[in-house]
């Protein structure tokens, strides 16, 4: 988590989001469901056919 | 008594056969929410002075002998992110209540009116469409009729809600990942999810554009035809409106005659209580359906859909995130603001996999005409309850109700859902698929099976008088 808490604070620093300190849990647990998502995708291989 | 003694298109046959005033209607049912909505919460605003204008101008049609249309005085009510006019959108928002009022009603709305139908009012829903049990931060929790304690089930909470304690026999509401369905599986109603591109979203404030559909609710399988037939159609102005011919009006007899008819196997035979999956066995076995079949990758479509919701949401609302993030919904902000924070690889992946998922489903259904599968992996959660234990583990219960409808919108399929059965007082429902532009095909599988008395409507009127 301390990674992706890392990589949040400097993303949402980019995006000149403002995160109030009590939101961040929420956030992150929400982050870390959408990283778990995007791993799940990419582990396809949409090369394979689709017949 | 309720207005909804008899479905729309009962209601809109005896308004033109002069049987009954449209205004008589449209005072009922304005009458019934007086009555009876302060329990169930599902509207958010109600029109009194535009339905009984209306009203009384389908009645001077009828009586000049005019043709009001095939809703002639049927009262409808719509989800609040459809336009009105001279109302404001909320879309379920404190945001976007401070918007100016809308100039035109949205083009669904629009048809319908048209139609004859009255529209009576606006409904409640989860905040931008984002979640599946309407407990909105801002407009309070949308009950479910059948039971007061529990959800409607979300995002068009309120659509499902007002059909289920007969309010209203039809509403619009909309669809990104499930939230047509999810609220009519958990309301006992059925609805209408149709083919993306199928249905105008020209005046619906969007959630997440490549995947939102408009569809009705309803009690009956002729009002979703009736309401199809009403609606579809190619919309110059929508740019992800569909450039294709209408259809006929669907012919709701043939019954199951030459279809191919399946029940989906693996991941929607598992992860829901036993009740949940066995409504789908349960209609399985009356149809002597013992076809089984699997939608491989499901679970990954679900995955990918997350991701898109939750990207695309986010960068629509991007600004106010940035400029009063303490007005969303909570549990809607922090979701938004993660989508915001994922990194863009991960939604291009996610539309590259959906394109791939779209192909499959198409191969797919060249060898069946409709697949069977749950609704929902269980019946109305309580009001605030936050997890719910499926095969011995806990799941987050406002995401996991989308469990088994997200892989089914991602490939942008239609679907007929019906209320196929209940467990303790509490409605279950079953998704009927089809392939891509075949509502029709649907409709008349409902209609057979309404006939043969497997579409399971529970009575909530009155149980919350």
């Amino acid at each position: 988590m301390d990674e992706l808490d890392t990589y949040a604070r400097a993303a949402a620093g980019l995006a000149t989001l403002e995160i109030e300190e009590a939101w961040w849990p929420g956030v992150l647990r929400h982050l870390k469901v959408l990283v778990d998502n995007a791993a799940i995708v990419e582990a396809i291989d949409t090369t394979e056919s689709s017949s | 008594m309720t207005q909804a003694s008899g479905d729309a298109v009962g209601i809109a046959r005896e308004v033109r056969a002069g049987a009954r005033s449209a205004l008589d209607v449209a005072e009922r049912a304005i009458a019934a929410i007086a009555a009876g909505d302060e329990a169930v919460n599902s509207f958010t605003g109600v029109l009194a002075d535009r339905a009984l204008a209306d009203a009384r101008r389908v009645d001077e049609l009828v009586a000049g002998g005019g043709d009001p249309g095939p809703l002639a005085g049927a009262p409808f009510a719509v989800k609040n992110l459809f336009d009105v006019a001279g109302e404001v959108t909320v879309a379920g928002s404190k945001i976007s209540a401070e918007d100016p009022p809308a100039s035109a009603d949205g083009e669904a709305v629009r048809r319908l009116s048209q139609a004859g139908g009255v529209l009576v009012g606006m409904l409640n829903m989860d905040e931008y469409a984002y979640g599946f049990t309407t407990e909105n931060a801002h407009y309070g929790a949308c009950r479910n009729p059948h039971d007061l304690t529990r959800v409607a089930g979300g995002s068009s909470g309120g659509s499902g809600a007002a059909v289920a304690a007969g309010f209203v026999p039809l509403t619009l509401g909309s669809d990104t990942n499930g939230s047509l369905r999810v609220p009519a599986a958990l309301c006992g109603v059925l609805s209408l999810k149709p083919t993306s591109g199928r249905i105008s979203c020209r005046g619906v404030l969007p959630f997440c554009d490549t995947l939102d559909v408009v569809g009705p609710l309803a009690a009956s399988v002729r009002d979703l035809a009736v309401s199809f037939d009403v609606l579809h159609g190619y919309d110059p102005k929508d740019p992800l409106s569909a450039d294709r011919p209408r259809d006929p009006a669907p012919d709701l007899r043939g019954g199951l005659d030459g279809l191919r008819l399946a029940v989906a196997d693996g991941y929607f035979a598992r992860g829901g209580t036993p009740e949940a999956i066995g409504v789908v066995d349960e209609l399985a076995q009356a149809l002597g359906v013992g076809r089984r079949i699997s939608i491989a990758h499901a679970a990954q479509a679900r995955a990918a859909a997350m991701v898109i919701t939750a990207t695309e949401g986010a960068q629509r609302h991007l600004e106010s995130l940035r400029r009063r993030p303490g007005d969303f919904d909570p549990m809607t902000r922090d979701r938004f603001l993660a989508g915001a924070l994922a990194p863009a690889r991960a939604y291009l992946q996610a539309q590259e996999f959906r394109r791939w998922f779209r192909r499959r489903i198409v191969a797919l259904f060249e060898t069946v005409d409709v697949i069977l599968a749950p609704a929902t992996p269980f019946p109305a959660p309580l009001v605030g309850q936050r997890e719910a234990i499926v095969d011995g583990a806990s799941v987050p219960t406002q995401a996991y109700l989308g469990a088994y409808t997200q892989p089914i919108s991602f490939a942008g399929l239609p679907v007929l859902t019906i209320p196929a059965g209940a467990v303790d007082g509490l409605p279950l429902g079953v998704q009927l698929i089809a392939t891509h532009f075949a509502e029709a095909t649907l409709l008349r599988v409902g209609a057979e099976l309404e006939e043969r008395g497997l579409v399971r409507k529970a009575e909530a009127v009155g149980r919350w008088r």
